[in-house]
């Protein structure tokens, strides 16, 4: 049995929820994720809140790659799960953005545990755009601007 | 000179006496608490429970190594890791260096790993320049160590850590945590050859010796979601799914390796880190190497000392002790993003 070339092949189902609207976008490629993330950066600001909700597998780190690329950061961005919390700095700070504060809350058990690693003091500042994967995790220290993009395989799709 | 090392960047709590004279190093004691069996119920590791768990623990396990002893040097792992399970470790060094007035030396979690490799008799045939290839659940790296405490980083993970991969593969398969050992022994009797998941060769010029583990997770994640939905997902197929697997990460690690020890001419190869208990990865690189770079010296490390240990962190600093690298206890932090 033969897998994909690229895991980001197959079909997704992007579901992007602020204050005010509920979006549904199909990306059918990485080349659309890539697009969908050059799109989010524009209207991204600092002191921004990314909430990325989905499965293992479901393209949240990639997303957040594309990013961190598309905004000028530098180093590679790895996963956060092992040390929870990274940060990234954003050379040619854009719209306000200064550093990219990339959070994976897939271990932790409350909220409380991300205030302890200082994972609140990110989320409050202006001038860091803050991603946050398995927001639900940690739903109290998820401010209600968030911006809520849940990342979802389309199952029916081969 | 007898060094006492404290390691808890993790889900260990680990302690070790290590006793050097004339040039002569000896392990006196090396013992952990495992946490293991907590962090298995939850998954993985919960870094509230690992901090709360070091803090019951590290002052027995200290005792435990110590017995009437009081060591010369204190040797702690400052970084990288957890800041919540580091800072234990780090106070208890500190506070125990102002009580008895000896020197601290701050240790690099990777550095410990790869020292591990002096933990045995072979390792006065070390030779450098070596290259050392670090693989545990938090690390995949590959490093150019041309004397002691001299590194560059040639190579790294550009997503998960291969021990991450394990465990997240095993919580999709649901196997139990750590997934590395739940994986190994799944994929006995398992055919490797059934299924063809990706290998992240990464052929990019500055890309030669880095790694990419996510995609093949995902790969995994596919796979299952298809057999499901084609109602052919049984229990039969997970020895070959977990051997396919694994199969996958060490044809990876081996080739990765394989393509630097052309390179860079080197005499000696390390291994280190949690996944290099691993059999399959242990019998492919000896083989492999054996096969392809005959000339280079193939050092792995016993089992015990490929997970984390206290002993490796002592023996890297019973090194830096003879640089005079100790520090005095207020300047000693955790350094929780520490780069080697």
């Amino acid at each position: 049995m033969k897998s994909a070339t690229h895991p980001l092949e197959t079909m997704r189902i992007v579901t992007i929820k602020d204050s005010n609207t509920t979006k549904r976008i199909v990306m059918k490629s990485v080349s659309d994720t890539k697009l969908f993330a050059a799109q989010c950066v524009k209207n991204l600001r600092g002191g921004d809140v990314l909430a990325l909700s989905g499965n293992l597998g479901s393209g949240k780190t990639t997303f957040t790659q594309m990013v961190a690329r598309e905004l000028g950061v530098k180093e590679s961005v790895t996963s956060p799960t092992f040390v929870l919390m990274k940060l990234y700095a954003v050379p040619k700070h854009r719209n306000g953005i200064f550093q990219v504060c990339h959070i994976d809350a897939y271990r932790l058990e409350s909220s409380a545990e991300l205030k302890t690693i200082g994972g609140h003091e990110y989320i409050a500042d202006q001038n860091t755009l803050t991603v946050i994967e398995w927001p639900e995790k940690v739903r109290n220290m998820v401010p209600k601007s968030a911006v809520w993009i849940s990342f979802a395989l389309d199952d029916k799709v081969e | 000179m007898n060094i006492l090392g404290i390691e808890s960047s993790c889900d260990e709590t680990a302690a070790a006496l290590l006793e050097v004279r004339r040039g002569k190093a000896t392990l006196h004691s090396n013992i952990f608490s495992s946490q293991i069996d907590i962090h298995a119920h939850y998954g993985g590791v919960v870094p509230e429970v690992a901090a709360r768990n070091h803090v019951l623990t590290i002052i027995p396990v200290i005792q435990e190594v110590l017995g009437a002893v009081v060591p010369d040097t204190i040797a702690v792992t400052a970084g990288p890791g957890l800041v919540t399970s580091l800072s234990v470790g780090v106070t208890v060094a500190r506070t125990l260096s102002f009580l008895w007035n000896i020197p601290l030396i701050p240790i690099n979690h990777i550095e410990g790993h790869l020292y591990a490799n002096w933990l045995g008799g072979k390792s006065s045939d070390i030779q450098f320049p070596a290259l050392v290839l670090i693989v545990s659940g938090g690390h995949t790296e590959l490093i150019m160590m041309s004397d002691h405490g001299k590194y560059k980083k040639i190579g790294q993970t550009l997503d998960d850590a291969a021990g991450e991969a394990f465990d997240k593969v095993a919580k999709i398969l649901g196997l139990p945590y750590p997934g590395g050992p739940a994986i190994s022994r799944m994929a006995v009797g398992g055919d490797a050859k059934r299924f063809d998941f990706p290998r992240a060769l990464l052929t990019d010029k500055d890309r030669l010796f880095d790694f990419s583990f996510s995609g093949l997770k995902t790969s995994v994640l596919y796979l299952v979601r298809d057999l499901k939905q084609a109602k052919k997902y049984t229990r039969r197929l997970l020895p070959h799914i977990c051997a396919s697997f694994e199969q996958a990460v060490v044809d990876v690690l081996v080739s990765k390796t394989l393509r630097a020890v052309k390179k860079y001419r080197v005499r000696s190869v390390l291994l280190g880190g949690g996944v290099v208990a691993s059999t399959l990865l242990r019998a492919q690189i000896k083989e492999v190497m054996a096969d392809q770079a005959p000339q280079v010296k193939l050092f792995i490390p016993e089992l015990k000392y490929c997970t984390d240990n206290a002993a490796m962190i002592a023996v890297a600093a019973s090194f830096h002790a003879k640089k005079k690298d100790g520090i005095p206890w207020q300047k000693l932090d955790v350094r929780g993003g520490w780069e080697l």
